[in-house]
């Protein structure tokens, strides 16, 4: 779990550089969206990483167009079900995975489905469950940090108390170990549980530890300008809570909330991956990155072009995503960039 | 220093007497998971398992179970017919042992995992850190900080098979991970976990790295810094005398954090290599339903994270001279 | 067995370059004419005794000394004889303790014959009564001699409900009923033994057992732990299941057991080679390690690193996944036994709920068994089945049966669609129920799609592999179509057909998870069991084999193949009666 906690470090850490945005005063003429805009696009790093998730997401979104262009399916057993593509022992026949102008990216060992369409419909497997949670998590945690940060007292210390808690489990061996109480929640025992419910379970136990980062760090932006002169004016001036927190807080709060959530997408991604890698997420027949890498750690000398795959493209999508957060980080908030 | 001990103290048992509640009710809240069912056995009569329930107090309700389970860890108690002496997590019926004992009998193994990442990556993290740091914004500064990217994006479960591949299948370089007991054999150890710890490391050097420098960064700008350069002290003697203690506070934070959640059992990592340590004995007990083994590590873990929390808190205000513990 | 390359496979040689850039190269198939091959029964019986006598005969490169590893995922279930009832724990069991009899085997040649008696038994009324008489100079480890009413006090206590999990063969046919326990509860409840009407000991070395019918296959039967002597007075009832030392006869001894680490054996210094024509004592001492799973066995005896290539495994030994690359390796692929069992591996229907027989042709004709043995290891899984009975049954025979036997192991999707619509059944709906392992998931997919092809409807429902057992042998499982193995527990068809096909015994737990019940075959297996000699039976049996499948209660998947493998310092590897390794005959290299 250490290696799933870490990167959750990093990216709330990388965060957390970014100091509470404040009230800047923007060059006249440009507003602090267009001036960010401008930085980003003179930042090539971030154009190109930019681009890359993009491309995935696409991807992940036109899987069935794929598909359809290019003529298969994730489910059909190519292998099997035409001779002379596996051996007998469910080994690609041809070199590299059994590479060639039909199937680009190979087959899988033993069941002989596309390389390549279980790729694609992999990475909308996990970018779907990640983006679901990501979007519950960084409102939950908007919410629950605004709320302990501009109440203070009591929501606060339990808000805090329970932070602690959450933060003392950790958080893989939290997830192996809940994941089955969570199906039990929605499944009788001895019942196929359907995709969509595994997915719901999934959701349900990252979302669980998902939001204390974002929480936790907008409590504390919160606490410091509550203080500050424009919200005490407004306060003042008459401005109700409802005001103060949307006119007030909400657009200051913007900038972490946008780096904290670019940030939780590769991280959910991977944690997603990682379940599934260990047993405890989706399981065959959905496609899944996590689980095509374990088995394809299984075929290490036999066919190594089938872990290879999905592993590059793994790495490849978090590579781009923290590179993108990095840049959205810069051009939000030039200050941070030290 | 010690009221401020005694008050960690207190709140670290408090966080786990909830964490443990917590995990109880859920793990019982679960239709179908029944412990009994795993000591019946084949020839099984519903008469014999409720016979098996009882002598397990399984048919007490939650809370007194609750409170007997907490009562063995203090005390040990009776579990049917084997006598589960203190400290007792419970009784694995797939194992046929008693939780803590098992726990135990891994714990060297993840232990020596953890031991020598930790080693490994704080050497060369906080080196690469203080480097980059040094030559802030220049070209070295942009390699050590471009590797911190990509080796903070890399995952385990892709690394492990690759380097196994290049490492050990490919080339014989290594041999491929086992655990060997460091009183056995010292070398076949080291040897034996070289890999995982490479692979551990890459992941936590890149992050560490990352920390460093910009604590580091922070803290050369810092007014007690300016002071002593303004003072006429060389700049190895601002680096290693004042601006390294300072900017050590946040890496020894989050290190507790790190220790504490590898000592609970790399799980990922002990998967990826095979090696017989608590992750895998986690995993291994979700696959097989063994709930007693579950709440037991969960609870272990979760101990190891609040003690580990609270060597921080004192390590804290030990290296930070700002910080007052009352 | 030998690796050809089939025409028309383009085979890309594995070049040293191709791998260092990262690149894989082709599979090659396994199978083809010169594939493994099945092997077909060929167990006699020593009535004579003649090759009763020992010793054994060695073992070809034969070296003494040292200490042998064994490897296994689990330390055994039972160690106390009377509930010993799995293979793997049968084969570490027959080094420790002896029984009345015991197989031989010689090359391909299987024998039974006396161990701890002279002979496999002497019967002179059809099989009702059964006389042993044990050999001179058989001890324990403790140099007490073995006394033929110690077997009569084991034959007792397996009475005793404690013992359920063990064989119930002798109990029920001494009680002549399925509820032996009923009839008699051992003597912890009764105080008693069994009366001389039943087990009668003339003297200390002569043994006769009585039944009310006919048992032709008691020699058989007493090659099973039941048989194994427990002296009263050394009986420690519960503590045995962890500790057998006190009653060690074989050429083993336990010296140490640390419930599922390690158990250690070492040589037992009262055992006589001249009077056991089974077992060598070659090794100093075993040494098992519980724990390690099969990959890990596989990998570490691939590397044979340190006192790894002086270990063996003692089960299955390559992971399918490993098949390819372990197969391969002329070096590897010299470490392997590919071994063939008596196992059958069969999908059941359940016929309580697919009640039309020409839904369960269709099913059959349908089954696409050559993709599914594929994520299985191919032709290392085995060979395709076409009966319900294994080649290694004696009288067993490949028959013909125009419908059933001759389907094409790729499925034909076509023809049980059209079997389908004709018996107005298209759009079937079948649960498949299946475990929830990474290797049994891939089988279920691949069988549920050769089912959809043919325009079945197929529920998928995986079941913890916990539960597996218990779910599917549940008499309303709900389920319809499932996996089922069965490995006979002697090589004849008694222990197969009289409980998998007998309508009778249908129940909660019970091996007959077909749930099929023909009278017609219920009374052929009466008569066929009362056939005196084995040989006429086994013919009997093959023909009742057509019968059954006449009715398809099952569709035969594969005659199980087992590959087991040695580190690279161990040698004499081979196979046992039970199809595992046959550790007894191992030995160190150097």
């Amino acid at each position: 779990m250490a290696d799933l906690l870490r990167t959750e470090l990093t990216s709330g850490e990388a965060a957390l550089g970014g100091q509470p945005g404040g009230k800047r005063k923007p060059p006249a003429g440009r507003s602090p969206g267009q001036l960010a805009w401008r930085r980003f696009r003179r930042d090539k790093t971030g154009v190109i990483s930019a681009c890359v998730v993009l491309f995935f997401f696409v991807v992940g979104l036109g899987a069935p167009v794929i598909g359809w262009l290019y003529g298969k399916n994730p489910d059909t057993h190519y292998g099997l079900d035409r001779p002379g593509l596996l051996t007998d022992t469910g080994i690609p026949v041809k070199p590299n995975g059994g590479m060639d102008s039909e199937f680009w990216f190979g087959l899988e060992p033993r069941l002989g489905r596309d390389v390549l369409m279980q790729l694609v419909y992999g990475i909308r497997t996990s970018l779907l469950i990640a983006l679901v949670v990501v979007a519950i998590v960084t409102v939950l945690g908007t919410v629950i940090g605004i709320a302990a940060g501009y109440l203070g007292g009591r929501t606060d210390y339990i808000v805090g108390r329970i932070i602690d808690i959450l933060l003392a489990i950790p958080s893989t061996l939290f997830y192996i170990a809940f994941m089955p109480v969570a199906l039990a929640l929605f499944v009788a025992p001895g019942k196929e549980a359907p995709v969509w419910l595994r997915s719901c379970a999934l959701v349900l136990l990252l979302t669980v530890f998902g939001w204390t980062r974002i929480a936790r760090l907008l409590r504390g932006q919160v606490l410091s300008l509550r203080e500050r002169e424009f919200v005490e004016a407004a306060r003042v001036s008459g401005a109700g809570t409802r005001r103060i927190v949307f006119k007030e807080l909400l657009p200051n709060l913007f900038t972490p909330i946008l780096v904290v959530a670019t940030l939780d997408v590769p991280a959910m991604v991977t944690t997603e991956a990682a379940l599934s890698y260990l047993g405890v997420g989706m399981v065959e027949p959905t496609p899944d990155w996590g689980r095509m890498i374990h088995d394809g750690g299984d075929y290490l000398q036999t066919d190594i072009t089938y872990l290879a795959f999905p592993g590059i493209a793994l790495i490849i999508f978090v590579i781009a995503f923290n590179l993108l957060g990095d840049s959205v980080r810069d051009a939000l908030d030039p200050k941070s960039h030290r | 220093m010690l009221a401020f001990l005694v008050r960690r103290v207190l709140g670290g048992i408090v966080i786990l007497a909830i964490i443990s509640l917590i995990t109880f009710l859920l793990f019982f809240a679960v239709p179908g998971s029944e412990v009994a069912a795993l000591s019946c056995g084949k020839a099984c009569t519903p008469a014999i398992m409720e016979e098996i329930r009882h002598s397990l107090g399984l048919d007490k309700p939650v809370l007194v179970q609750y409170a007997i389970f907490m009562g063995g860890i203090f005390g040990g108690r009776q579990i049917g017919d084997t006598y589960c002496s203190a400290p007792c997590l419970g009784y694995s019926f797939v194992n046929r042992q008693p939780v803590f004992q098992t726990v135990a009998d891994r714990l060297p193994v993840t232990l020596s995992l953890a031991i020598g990442a930790v080693v490994l990556f704080l050497l060369f993290g906080v080196g690469l850190g203080m480097w980059a740091a040094l030559r802030k914004g220049k070209l070295a500064d942009k390699l050590a900080m471009g590797f911190a990217v990509i080796g903070g994006s890399m995952q385990i479960f892709v690394l492990a098979p690759f380097f196994l591949y290049i490492f050990v299948y490919s080339t014989d370089l290594l041999p491929r991970p086992t655990y060997v007991s460091f009183w056995d054999n010292p070398l076949q150890w080291a040897t034996g976990l070289l890999l995982p710890w490479l692979c551990l490391s890459i992941i936590f050097v890149a992050y560490y790295a990352r920390l460093t420098r910009s604590s580091m960064v922070d803290v050369l700008n810092e007014d007690f810094v300016r002071t002593v350069r303004a003072k006429g002290l060389g700049t190895r003697q601002v680096y290693v005398k004042h601006a390294f203690r300072g900017a050590m506070i946040p890496v020894v934070t989050i290190l507790g954090l790190d220790v504490a959640t590898l000592f609970a059992g790399a799980i990922i990592t002990e998967q990826s290599f095979g090696l017989v340590g608590v992750g895998q004995l986690a995993v291994n007990s979700v696959l097989n339903s063994d709930l007693p083994m579950m709440m037991g590590v969960v609870l272990l873990a979760a101990t190891a994270v609040v003690v580990c929390n609270i060597i921080v808190d004192v390590v804290y205000a030990a290296i930070d001279p700002r910080i007052k513990v009352s | 067995m030998k690796r050809t390359k089939l025409v028309g496979t383009t085979v890309v040689a594995v070049t040293a370059a191709l791998v260092a850039a990262g690149c894989s190269a082709g599979g090659q198939n396994a199978g083809g004419p010169a594939g493994p091959k099945v092997a077909e029964a060929k167990v006699s019986v020593d009535k004579d005794g003649s090759q009763s006598k020992g010793p054994a005969k060695d073992v070809e490169g034969f070296r003494k000394g040292g200490n042998i590893n064994i490897l296994w995922r689990q330390d055994l279930t039972h160690y106390d004889p009377a509930n010993t009832n799995s293979s793997p724990d049968m084969t570490t069991s027959e080094m420790i303790l002896r029984r009345l009899t015991m197989y031989k085997i010689d090359g391909d040649k299987t024998t039974l014959v006396g161990d701890l008696a002279t002979d496999t038994g002497q019967s002179t009324d059809g099989g009702k009564s059964w006389k042993y008489t044990l050999k001179d100079g058989v001890k324990y480890a403790d140099g007490t001699k073995i006394s033929s009413k110690d077997v009569k006090y084991a034959v007792s206590r397996a009475f005793s409900t404690k013992y359920a999990q063990g064989f119930p063969y002798i109990q029920t046919w001494l009680a002549d009923s399925d509820d032996f326990s009923k009839v008699y509860a051992g003597p912890y409840e009764t105080g008693k033994q069994l009366g001389d009407d039943k087990v009668e000991t003339p003297d200390d070395k002569t043994i006769i057992f009585k039944f009310s019918k006919p048992r032709p296959d008691f020699p058989f039967a007493a090659a099973l732990p039941t048989t194994v002597p427990v002296p009263e007075a050394k009986d420690t009832k519960e503590a045995m299941d962890q500790d057998v030392s006190a009653i060690a006869t074989g050429p083993y001894k336990v010296a140490a057991h640390e419930v599922d680490k390690s158990l250690k054996l070492v040589r037992n210094e009262n055992w006589d080679p001249a009077t056991d024509p089974i077992r060598h004592q070659y090794a100093d001492s075993y040494t098992y390690q519980f724990g390690p799973q099969i990959t890990e066995v596989t990998d570490r005896l691939s590397a044979s690193a340190g006192d790894d290539k002086n270990s063996s495994s003692i089960y299955s030994a390559v992971a399918p996944e490993r098949l390819s690359q372990v197969m391969q390796d002329p070096k590897l692929k010299a470490q392997v036994i590919d071994l063939p069992t008596s196992q059958v591996n069969v999908y059941s229907i359940n016929m309580d709920r697919v009640k039309d027989i020409n839904v369960r042709k269709a099913l059959l004709v349908a089954f696409p068994k050559e993709a599914a043995r594929t994520t299985q290891g191919g032709p290392y899984y085995g060979d395709y089945a076409t009966t319900v009975g294994s080649p290694a049954l004696l009288g067993w025979q490949k028959y013909d049966l125009p419908g059933v036997t001759d389907v094409d192991p790729k499925g034909d999707p076509e023809k049980a669609k059209k079997m389908l619509a004709d018996a107005g059944k298209s759009g079937y709906e079948i649960s498949l129920g299946y475990t929830q392992t990474p290797s049994a998931e891939k089988e279920a997919l691949v069988v549920a799609d050769g089912l959809e092809k043919a325009g079945f409807k197929v529920n998928k429902l995986p079941i913890q592999s916990k539960a597996y057992l218990n779910t599917r042998d549940k008499k309303d499982n709900n389920l319809d179509l499932y996996w089922s193995a069965w490995a006979p527990d002697w090589p004849t068809g008694v222990t197969v057909y009289g409980e998998l096909y007998d309508g009778r015994k249908i129940g909660d737990g019970r091996p007959n998870n077909s749930h099929i019940n023909d009278p017609a075959i219920n009374a052929e297996l009466d008569r066929i069991m009362q056939i005196n000699d084995p040989a006429e039976q086994g013919a009997e049996f093959n023909k009742l084999d057509k019968k059954i499948m006449e009715q398809v209660p099952q569709i035969p998947y594969v005659y199980q193949r087992r590959q087991v493998m040695v580190g690279a310092n161990v040698g004499g590897g081979s196979g046992d009666v039970h199809n595992v390794m046959n550790i007894n005959n191992l030995f160190l290299k150097s």
